[in-house]
């Protein structure tokens, strides 16, 4: 099971996608569908920089304790990951930070194909090792603004990974205003 | 209390004026935006109905009363502004309106969903409108999202 979580800043995704990683790894273990009774992870791609980056990773951190959540620090190359099996639930956040790690490396910057290639191919395989894959991403594409060359080539990078993983999810869900919109699927 | 969010120019207002006069409501409608926050806080009112417009504009007002400039922030050891106070002050001053039997909308822009901006206090501002447009959608019996004149009905 793959679940896509959009919602721009400040709308109350990351709440909202923990709280569904939890419900879904309580009813799954509840259910008792022929796997042993996994954990529950929470793969954080996020670099930290600064003051203002160190407040952020408190804050959540603070918004996920006592979720029972065992966090993974894994800023780019999720498919390198090897701990998980069937029964377990995985909360990857997010995907607007690994775009730019894959995509910006040192002074370089990589083509978007070749960034939405690798992550789609490193999360397929996450997808088929865990039980359930709760992917939070970001909707960086309504404000207007003509960015400059890379900014654009980043956008296009994270539309596509985007786009694609909506395909292949079985639940794709929009966060307004902390309030849960479904797009594909059903909650 | 009703929350109608969506992006600039969605003609939210609008949509909120029609939806007022469907309901045919003869009530007078008081209309303020940011530029009317003292008048939020004031004496008594006789508009049965009140909207409160730009919302997303009173917390950037708010945020740039409390935050000025990026060397007052470097006194404050970069701690974020906290604009919690005035919300809980709102939201009491709209619990009493309702409580007097008023109907209170609040219209809001959506701000979150662009890039990143670089500057800090684009940034602040961005997640203070979403942080408090959730609280404000927890309150509120209805949130609608105004994308064309056209309402989408979110709880």
């Amino acid at each position: 099971m793959m679940t896509l979580i959009l919602g721009g800043s400040g709308s109350g995704k990351s709440a909202f996608a923990e709280e569904y990683a939890c419900e879904c790894f309580a009813g799954e273990s509840g259910l008792g569908i022929g796997c042993a009774k996994g954990k529950k992870y929470y793969i954080a791609t996020m670099e930290v920089y600064g003051e203002e980056g160190r407040r952020r990773v408190e804050r959540h951190r603070r918004q996920r304790a006592g979720k029972g959540f065992e966090t993974i620090e894994q800023p780019r190359s999720v498919g390198e990951l090897r701990r998980f099996d069937r029964g377990d639930t995985v909360l990857l956040e997010c995907l607007s930070n690994l775009v730019a790690n894959e995509m910006f490396v040192g002074a370089c910057s990589l083509a978007a194909e070749t960034v939405c290639t690798k992550i789609l191919k490193e999360i397929g395989k996450l997808s088929q090792e865990v039980g359930r894959l709760v992917i939070v991403s970001n909707n960086v594409f309504e404000d207007g603004v003509d960015y400059d060359a890379s900014t654009k080539e980043y956008m296009k990078a994270l539309g596509m990974v985007n786009a694609r993983l909506a395909q292949s999810a079985d639940l794709v869900v929009e966060v307004v205003v902390g309030i849960p919109v479904v797009w594909k699927g059903s909650l | 209390m009703e929350l109608y969010v969506g992006g600039y120019a969605q003609e939210k207002t609008t949509y909120v004026m029609e939806m007022i006069a469907r309901d045919s409501e003869a009530s007078k409608v008081l209309l303020l935006d940011e530029r009317d926050c003292a008048r939020l806080f004031g004496g008594d009112l006789e508009e049965r109905i009140i909207i409160l417009q730009h919302f997303h504009l009173m917390v950037q007002r708010e945020l740039r009363q409390i935050v000025p400039h990026e060397e007052k922030r470097q006194q404050t050891n970069g701690e974020e502004a906290d604009l919690t106070l005035w919300f809980q002050k709102l939201t009491d001053r709209i619990q009493v309106w309702e409580q007097e039997g008023r109907r209170v909308i609040v219209i809001s822009d959506e701000v979150g969903n662009g890039i990143v901006p670089v500057d800090g206090f684009e940034r602040e501002w961005r997640e203070w409108v979403g942080r408090l447009l959730i609280r404000f959608a927890k309150q509120a019996d209805r949130v609608e999202r105004v994308i064309c004149g056209l309402g989408q009905r979110i709880k």
